[in-house]
């Protein structure tokens, strides 16, 4: 299934061919504004078992360990902020669920809980869902982001995009494929080598 | 200008998009209610409610973003609070079951979900009372435009 994935998007074509004909996973990485990001999430694509960000595995791998956590939930630092936020945090459910209506009344009370222990004043909490075509997603595992703003400075999340900017979008991906390809693909991807080298570092 | 107990602002007419929902909110600020209080929801808020719970009233946005094929909001129906904290004990699990209900309901295939809480003057929210958004851009359109959302 790795091997399924990375080939996949190895195999992507050079020029656009609309939102609509991309695989989903080439979907998540459009959102990959570095090379390491757009690493670490295509091997969260390709085995999420081993590499999701927010599973067990990598957690433990990389030693990340959460700000909070409750019942089944961990509040985490975001490891790719924007620049126009205070803070950038994560809400995220331990097992590896992508859609809310997976969620149950223990799990409110816990996101609630961990919430108020963020102690954002005043800001905002949004997550994406469903078919990432539609929504600008990054990561398939449920996140909630709970974004403290700059006060005087704008922070604008997309939640969709226009052709222009998913072009874009897909001229940085080519870019982040190409140096893969550099580097040497997938094997490498998935070396001690190249997860040290494209781990984010909080 | 009508203020929360905590001398926020009820209402950020900054925040407001189109102008005929900054006509509206200066008519509110004159009456000087909170216009998503439940006692006065009905008659501030031009779009009907398209269904309700126990904690919410989910109707579509008054003044929708710009390109999204779906916009609702979601207002919170037992008092006037601006921090998710603040909530019932239910309300979140009821939101939630509310907000399933309007995807499956709306066939809304991908999306967004989104909360702004605390001061209007740091999150972007045209109303301080605690609302919640439910939106999908219109991906199936060639010539859309981005969903953008203020946060801040």
């Amino acid at each position: 299934m790795r091997t399924d994935v990375v080939g996949d998007i190895l195999r992507l074509p050079s020029q656009f061919p609309g939102i609509r004909e991309l695989p989903h996973a080439a979907v998540y990485l459009l959102g990959c504004r570095t090379f390491d990001q757009f690493c670490s999430t295509l091997r969260a694509l390709g085995d999420p078992r081993g590499f999701c960000p927010f599973c067990v595995t990598e957690l433990t791998r990389r030693n990340r360990r959460p700000l909070a956590k409750a019942t089944g939930w961990m509040l985490l630092e975001n490891e790719y902020p924007h620049r126009n936020t205070s803070r950038m945090l994560l809400i995220v459910p331990e097992r590896h669920v992508t859609t809310t209506s997976d969620l149950n009344p223990q799990d409110w009370t816990a996101i609630g809980y961990l919430f108020a222990r963020a102690g954002v004043p005043s800001g905002g909490w949004m997550f994406r869902f469903g078919d990432p075509r539609m929504n600008v997603g990054t990561i398939p595992h449920l996140h909630i982001n709970l974004v403290e703003p700059i006060p005087g400075k704008e922070y604008r999340p997309p939640f969709a995009k226009n052709t222009v900017e998913h072009k874009a979008d897909y001229d940085r991906l080519n870019a982040h494929i190409a140096e893969l390809g550099r580097r040497g693909g997938a094997g490498w991807l998935f070396s001690a080598d190249g997860i040290r080298e494209t781990e984010p570092s909080l | 200008m009508p203020m929360s107990s905590d001398d926020t602002p009820l209402l950020n007419l900054d925040n407001a998009r189109a102008e005929e929902q900054k006509a509206l909110m200066k008519q509110i600020q004159a009456d000087g209610v909170c216009p998503f209080c439940a006692e006065h929801f009905a008659k501030y808020h031009p779009k009907p409610v398209l269904k309700e719970t126990e904690y919410w009233f989910f109707t579509e946005n008054m003044a929708p973003y710009a390109d999204t094929k779906h916009h609702f909001i979601f207002v919170y129906k037992p008092a006037h609070i601006s921090m998710p904290s603040d909530m019932s004990p239910g309300a979140a699990a009821d939101l939630f079951a509310l907000v399933d209900w309007a995807i499956s309901e709306y066939h809304i295939p991908g999306g967004a979900f989104f909360m702004r809480f605390g001061d209007t003057r740091y999150n972007g929210s045209s109303v301080q009372h605690l609302h919640t958004h439910l939106l999908m851009g219109d991906a199936d359109n060639e010539n859309h435009q981005p969903v953008r959302v203020k946060l801040g």
